[in-house]
């Protein structure tokens, strides 16, 4: 693997992922950018360009799990992650419900970009969830 | 619940982090505990206790 953990951090306000902490860690994200940016600008086939973006795209991605899993956090930092984690949780399904109730309202077939809103809302709704329980989480103490 | 980390930790000339690496956990856990904003497992109370050479009883207060 090529990550470390000392590099990041976890992101707490901003979704799920890490936050480069180190000049390394800067490199790596660079690095990630600069090999799609590379593969995108081969002369080859469109098909070819998509699978060795889907091959190093899942290459980071296990990177990233592995890095992810070696953060060891604190039993505070375990605590206040699982209640910000299930609160984000929630208030996804229930945005994924109201999306549902709406496709069923609207009556008729929706388009891929039509559709985009409700993929999207649950998603937003859970990164301003998250960021909100770790916020008051912090402030208030546990 | 209050605490005495804080009184503790200087008699023994610690830092925050100091004392965090002893016990194996963030500097900001030892701040909160210090605030009295977070209440430890049994397990951390111990080990913070021992770390600074006393009891339970003596560093938190309920």
């Amino acid at each position: 693997m090529v990550g470390k953990a000392k590099w990041f951090t976890r992101r707490r306000y901003t979704g799920w992922g890490l936050m480069p902490k180190t000049w390394q860690g800067l490199v790596y994200i660079m690095a990630i950018a600069g090999v799609i940016a590379f593969i995108q600008a081969l002369k080859i086939a469109e098909n070819l360009k998509l699978i060795f973006t889907a091959v190093w795209v899942i290459l980071i991605l296990v990177d990233v799990l592995h890095v992810m899993a070696s953060m060891k956090l604190d039993e505070r930092e375990q605590k206040i992650e699982a209640i910000a984690e299930r609160n984000a949780a929630w208030a996804m399904i229930a945005s994924i419900a109201i999306s549902i109730l709406y496709v069923t309202t609207v009556g008729k077939e929706l388009t891929g970009t039509e559709l985009m809103p409700a993929l999207i809302f649950p998603l937003v709704a859970g990164v301003i969830v998250k960021a909100a329980s770790n916020v008051i989480l912090d402030r208030k103490g546990i | 619940m209050k605490t005495r980390i804080k009184e503790f930790r200087a008699k023994l000339n610690l830092t925050q982090e100091e004392l965090a690496d002893k016990v194996g956990v963030r500097r900001e856990t030892i701040v909160f505990l210090e605030k009295g904003k977070y209440n430890p497992s049994l397990k951390l109370a111990y080990d913070v206790a021992h770390a600074l050479k006393t009891q339970i009883e003596e560093l938190f207060i309920i």
